[in-house]
């Protein structure tokens, strides 16, 4: 399919924002007005909508995989020996207005994980099943940001029904599918010229050369810190290194577009109802393997983080993402007590590469 | 306009004051998102804060006033709770003693204030107390007499710029977690991060440098590096007039000088040339930044008086970027005590619990955690118990009626954290059972004894506050609600600016150990739920953690040194008999660990029956807190 | 592969059609004591149309909800067709008792089945080693009834079991039954001397010798606690065998059971989709404790 691109109006865009809104619950970037703080979080009205707030605190997958939530109730009577049992989760169309390409990649491997293996996760795909994503380019880096070490930005390349561009004479949007095809055959917008899609590369090659020069010049090293994860080569003295700086708090794994961990729990209701909890969980908590009895398997610190940076940088993950696991989106940074960020544990694994020398 | 789904306010699960987001629709909490503008957390949030959740949607909680009859708790409407408590508190002689007030560190300030209220000219009694309050009433006096009140001196935002970071004690990576992250990203930048810890601790291993003192001798670690400091100035004849005149000084100097390079070495197993090399740095500096742990697991009162001094002693003390900071265990343990809360040395409610005849009848008490209940049986038997509390715990057994209080994000509260910032969490779910905040509650149960206070809300409660509370006077909800809180005045004590050496005594600790009891036994270093069991138990993940080390050791465990492993011939998880030297003892399993020195053992506080079986019984160790030692003697 | 999602999976390749999201309603039919701790549950599906698709491998688990407390994994009998479907289950945490405390006549849900299972098609011909210890007899049972239902594709058949005591020996009926099938060696041993026991007293790794193992063109099933698996394949490995005939399956904590909660990873693979059946040559480039 040919990518079709059009020319709209702030004014389009709101018009579009309400239009959705009476058939999806429409998601964008907002800006807390005490804290500044932004989240990508459900609109109550068009004008809430931000596009030019920076990344937005929390990673999208919030919507698609909540922190908590309640999959299945059921209520177990002991008299009779019978259980009544109810799914607690229900699919709703949601339009996703605005997305950093670092959370639309966040979203890409999410689905690979959840949808592309040999089992279907029925709760994410029911979250996931009627979504409309609609990304939107950042025309500067945010502080940590380094998408482009990890190809999921500063511009979307895949996956978007449809994109924004913020150009001089309006949004460009580009579509991505043939549901994006629909909704725009669907208005009479000005269609793009040759001059706005010259723009476009132009907005994006300018946004590229804002990214600090650490970020651009880790590109390589992110390479090359995967061929070290993934053959094993990081010296143990690093990873005890970052493990003395684990906190435990699992933060790292809560901020992660692409962390898909979550632990399952049976709790009561008052009413003597029983709730079946859905919850995110993190490889860096030292009871995440445990098994009932007496046996840990992965005890030390160091372990629990190697494992969630194999995660994120190592070719046999990759492969079951398509892309690495990491995006670039750097919350891990902003939120981690210590200071083992994954754009911090690139710098750590390439100081041992090169025996001390950045 | 304010978002759908995200509520910013202020974690309670520990005196930072960290600033979080729920995420909730206003019924129920889904979720939490770090706060990344907070002073203090600057977006971090440690495993207890991004489980709040978990809490505040458990189903554990206390939903309606309880009555007891024919010895069971059965439902009761407010007005006949309340007029069943106001009766019968009524009927005991307050002023006499009979009426006792046990307060919690996590109520806010709202509710402590109005506590103390219902106290005093309800019950008209003065035997009250804070659950945890021993530890930081010391804290509180030594800091008065340095500073002239009692309150942290400066920021925990100093960290973030000081020179110098001293840790006394404390395991603070695991009981505050964030502030450990602060002074680690402090170390990263550059700062000096000293800590002074008997066992390597985590911050420790990410300190600049470690002093791996042997038990009992942190008091004196700390004033021999106030010797080598005061050394450093002479032999560079830099006098200090403004310190040298401060009173108390010839005294506090006189005692440094008593000390001997070879008793201290002997004592903590710190040679004093290491102190002296320390206090160079100490001389450079100049800001610094002096932190150790108040409340339950606090550290005993010489130890606090050599910190407040060194403190003074480093004529850095002015700097912005100074501070000293007693860091609280719990949420509002600053706050319970400007509020009043604390009892009279002497004469406090723990104090006529403990005394067989004392004339105590009635207890009153509000959200006490149930691994520490101290004198269960004369709770017990007492006439009359009223308990508070948001969620369900052991101590409603002990009760004759019971009242819901809200959770924290269900009503309008202010909290103190450790360093005396005062900040506000705005009710943002309905509290599904229409629980009454408990300053209504109380404003109740004064009505229903006669008095009249004319609450409507918790801003109103807060301006009574700021009247009556030295330090609270230029603040209020509306200015709380924007920004990230304030810093109480201390302007508002008149000793302000008033500074002062604390008198000490310099003692070689002598180890209590005796060839029969060859261990010195520590207590108070734990995994990261230290006393917050009875919150932590009502989540899931954290709750899993705290259960991790219990799967592996279920009878509990002691840690011991491999080298001492070695030589009682036994191995990580094996049972052995603790027995102490007042003849107390119990079966726990070993844990063998690199972390702990020769000839000393450590039990984590929140194994149940190490304090109610072990430790209790032992009245010198837990006044001690964190410094206790206790000798004992360990056999397969 | 083909994908299976919604309720019941409809994998074609496999023939099997495990129940992926929500449990399906068993009844426990009969319970019976094993060893301390140990009980054995005897389960049936009361939806005959749920029993019917209900097809499971030797080696395979299914995830059991005990409604009120929780859910965990359990490995299975080869199928409930051939030996009724029963789950045999250590009370070892807060779910494992209050499965415990039920009665006949309780219902659970069952989630699966999940997992690999055991490679029966690419060991015919061969001998079979079983090695156990303590409660390692438990998955390793469906493969030697599944074994011995199959006698004629296989070579010797030995089991070497060994328990702390003679009251902590699993299945003994089960091995006086299995006893009476022609070519099933069995040498059973306890850890310490005993009043009344005369059979042999040691370790299980003692066995080997004492069997007579053959190492060439075998196989050895071995399951049990680490220090146990470490010595046996110790062993084994001494005698010349394989390391790609030394079969064990893993245990690691399961919240899922469909490859998404990440519990189970074990080094690069997921002991719930890519296990619970590994060879030891597998086991060993999964670089963590077994």
């Amino acid at each position: 399919m040919s990518m079709s691109m059009y020319i709209l109006s702030s004014g389009e865009i709101s018009a579009l924002v309400t239009e959705l809104q009476a058939s999806y619950d429409v998601y964008g970037p907002q800006v807390e007005p005490q804290t500044k703080q932004v989240f990508f979080d459900q609109l109550a009205t068009p004008a809430a909508l931000d596009l030019e707030a920076p990344i937005p605190s929390m990673p999208v997958k919030e919507i698609l995989f909540p922190q908590m939530e309640r999959i299945l109730k059921y209520k177990y009577d002991a008299e009779n020996q019978s259980v009544a049992m109810s799914k607690q989760y229900f699919e709703r169309p949601k339009a996703l207005f605005g997305l950093r390409p670092c959370d639309l990649s966040g979203i890409l491997v999410l689905d690979r994980f959840f949808l592309g293996q040999e089992f279907v996760d029925d709760v994410y795909l029911t979250h996931r099943r009627q979504c409309l994503l609609i990304s939107n380019t950042c025309l500067h880096p945010f502080p940590q940001c380094f998408c482009v070490c990890t190809h999921s930005g500063p511009d979307a390349d895949e996956g978007f029904d449809l994109d924004l561009t913020k150009l001089q004479d309006g949004y460009l949007l580009r579509v991505g599918s043939e549901k994006g095809q629909a909704i725009a055959d669907a208005h009479q917008w000005q269609v793009a010229t040759p001059r706005h899609a010259k723009e476009f590369k132009a907005v994006v090659d300018r946004s590229i050369d804002l990214f600090p020069e650490m970020a651009t010049d880790n590109k390589a090293w992110v390479a090359k810190v995967m061929n070290r994860i993934t053959t094993g080569f990081v010296k143990q003295e690093t990873w005890e290194y970052i493990g003395d700086q684990c906190f435990e708090c699992g933060a790292c794994s809560f901020v992660c577009p692409t962390c898909s961990c979550f632990n399952i729990e049976d709790t009561q209701t008052a009413c003597g109802e029983c709730e079946r909890l859905r919850m995110r969980d993190s490889c860096s908590f030292e009871g995440y393997a445990r098994m009932a009895g007496d046996h840990n398997p992965r005890q030390p610190v160091e372990d629990r983080r190697n494992k969630r940076f194999f995660c994120k940088l190592s070719y046999p993950q990759s492969k079951k993402y398509l892309r690495p696991g990491c995006v670039g989106c750097g919350r891990c940074q902003w939120v981690c007590p210590g200071d083992i960020g994954l754009p911090n544990v690139v710098q750590y694994i390439r100081r041992e590469i090169t025996g001390g020398q950045n | 306009m304010n978002l759908v789904n995200y509520k910013p306010c202020v974690c309670n699960l520990c005196g930072t004051g960290c600033g979080q987001f729920l995420k909730t629709d206003g019924h129920k909490v889904y979720g939490v998102s770090p706060l990344i503008a907070h002073p203090v957390s600057k977006g971090k949030l440690c495993i207890r804060g991004w489980h709040s959740n978990e809490l505040l949607s458990t189903n554990e909680r206390i939903t309606t006033p309880l009555i007891r009859e024919n010895g069971e708790l059965r439902e009761a409407s407010y007005d006949e709770a309340i007029a069943l408590v106001a009766a019968r508190m009524q009927a005991f002689d307050g002023a006499a003693g009979e009426i006792g007030v046990l307060a919690s560190a996590r109520s806010s300030n709202e509710d402590s204030f109005t506590l103390a209220r219902l106290t005093r000219d309800v019950f008209k009694t003065t035997l009250r107390g804070i659950g945890a309050e021993a530890g930081h009433r010391k804290s509180m006096a030594a800091l008065e007499q340095a500073f002239g009140y009692p309150g942290a001196h400066g920021s925990l935002t100093a960290i973030d710029h000081a020179d110098y970071i001293l840790v006394v004690g404390t395991d603070i990576t695991r009981q505050n977690p964030v502030i450990g992250g602060n002074i680690h990203a402090a170390q990263r930048r550059g700062a000096r991060v000293v800590t002074l810890s008997s066992s390597r601790t985590q911050i420790a291993k990410l300190s600049t440098k470690h002093f791996q003192e042997k038990p009992g001798t942190l008091g004196l670690l700390v004033n021999a590096l106030g010797k080598a400091l005061m050394a450093i100035r002479t032999v560079n004849h830099d006098r200090r007039a403004n310190i040298d005149q401060l009173p108390g000084y010839a005294d506090y100097a006189a005692a440094l000088r008593s000390i001997s390079s070879v008793a201290l070495e002997r004592a903590s197993g710190i040679r004093y040339e290491e102190i002296e090399e320390e206090a160079h740095h100490l001389e450079q500096a100049r800001s610094i930044v002096i932190l150790f742990s108040s409340g339950i697991s606090g550290l005993d009162r010489p130890t606090i008086d050599a910190i407040t001094n060194l403190a003074l002693l480093s004529d850095r003390m002015d700097h912005p970027h100074s501070a000293v900071i007693p860091v609280a265990g719990i949420s509002n343990l600053q706050g319970s005590f400007d509020m009043g809360m604390s009892g009279e040395l002497g004469n406090s409610v723990f104090k006529a619990l403990a005394t067989p005849d004392s004339r105590i009848r009635a207890l009153f008490v509000i959200d006490h955690d149930d691994g520490i209940i101290r004198d269960k049986e004369r709770i017990a038997a007492l006439d009359f118990v009223v308990y508070a509390c948001a969620y369900k715990s052991a101590f409603m057994e002990l009760a004759d009626v019971v009242f819901p209080l809200p959770a924290y994000n269900e009503t309008d509260g202010t909290y103190t954290a450790s360093d005396k910032r005062v900040q506000i969490t705005h009710k943002n779910v309905d509290s599904r059972h229409h629980v009454l905040p408990g300053w209504s509650l109380f404003e109740r149960i004064a009505n229903a004894s006669g008095q009249h206070w004319g609450y409507h809300n918790a801003a109103q409660v807060f301006k009574d506050i700021a009247a009556h509370t030295r330090g609270y006077g230029d603040l209020s909800h509306e200015l709380l609600s924007k920004g990230f809180g304030q810093h109480w005045n201390p302007q508002g004590f008149a000793g302000c600016g008033r500074r002062k050496f604390n008198a000490i005594n310099i003692e070689y600790w002598e180890s209590p150990t005796t060839p029969e009891f060859p261990f010195a036994l520590m207590i108070g270093k734990a995994q990261h739920y230290w006393h917050q069991n009875n919150l932590m138990r009502k989540t899931i993940v954290p709750r899993r953690e705290y259960d991790q080390t219990l799967w592996l050791y279920p009878h509990g465990y002691i840690e011991i040194s491999p080298d001492d492993a070695v030589r009682l011939k036994v191995r990580d998880k094996w049972l052995v008999n603790v027995r102490s030297s007042i003849g107390t003892h119990m079966k726990i399993a070993v844990k063998i660990s690199p972390d702990v020195q020769d000839g000393t053992a450590y039990i984590p506080y929140f194994i149940k029956n190490m304090i109610s079986d072990f430790l209790l019984p032992y009245e010198n160790a837990y006044a001690a807190g964190e410094e206790s030692v206790i000798p004992i003697q360990i056999q397969e | 592969m083909s994908k299976v999602h919604g309720n019941h999976g409809n994998c074609k390749e496999t023939g099997l059609c495990p129940i992926v999201t929500f449990p399906e309603v068993v009844n426990i039919d009969e319970i019976r004591d094993e060893i301390p701790e140990v009980k054995t549950f005897y389960l049936s599906f009361p939806n005959k149309d749920v029993e019917r698709e209900f097809r499971i491998k030797s080696g395979q688990f299914i995830m059991c909800t005990v409604f009120g407390a929780g859910e965990f994994a359990v490995s299975l009998p080869p199928s409930p067709e051939n030996d009724r479907f029963h789950i045999s289950v250590r009370a070892v945490g807060k779910v494992t008792h209050a499965l415990h405390a039920l009665k006949p006549g309780d219902k659970l849900g069952v989630r699966g089945p999940f997992g690999n299972g055991f490679p029966f098609d690419e060991i015919k011909g061969k001998n079979i080693i079983y090695v156990a210890g303590g409660i390692g007899l438990i998955p390793l049972r469906s493969s030697i009834v599944h074994a011995l239902q199959h006698r004629e594709d296989f070579g010797r058949i030995i089991l070497l079991y060994g328990a702390r005591s003679s009251k902590d020996l699993m299945y003994q009926p089960d091995i006086r039954e299995w006893q009476q099938n022609a070519g099933f060696e069995t040498f059973i041993t306890i850890d310490r001397p005993e009043e009344g026991w005369s059979g042999e007293v040691g370790y299980v790794n003692q066995l080997i010798e004492k069997a007579n193992v053959p190492v060439d063109n075998s196989v050895a099933f071995v399951c049990g606690p680490p220090v146990m698996f470490n010595s046996v394949i110790g062993e084994f490995l001494k005698r010349g065998m394989s390391e790609d005939a030394i079969i064990s399956t893993l245990e690691r904590q399961m919240k899922c059971g469909i490859g998404k909660c990440q519990h189970c990873a074990v080094g690069r693979t997921l002991v719930c989709t890519d296990g619970p059946v590994y060879t030891y040559r597998q086991i060993k480039t999964l670089g963590e404790q077994i």
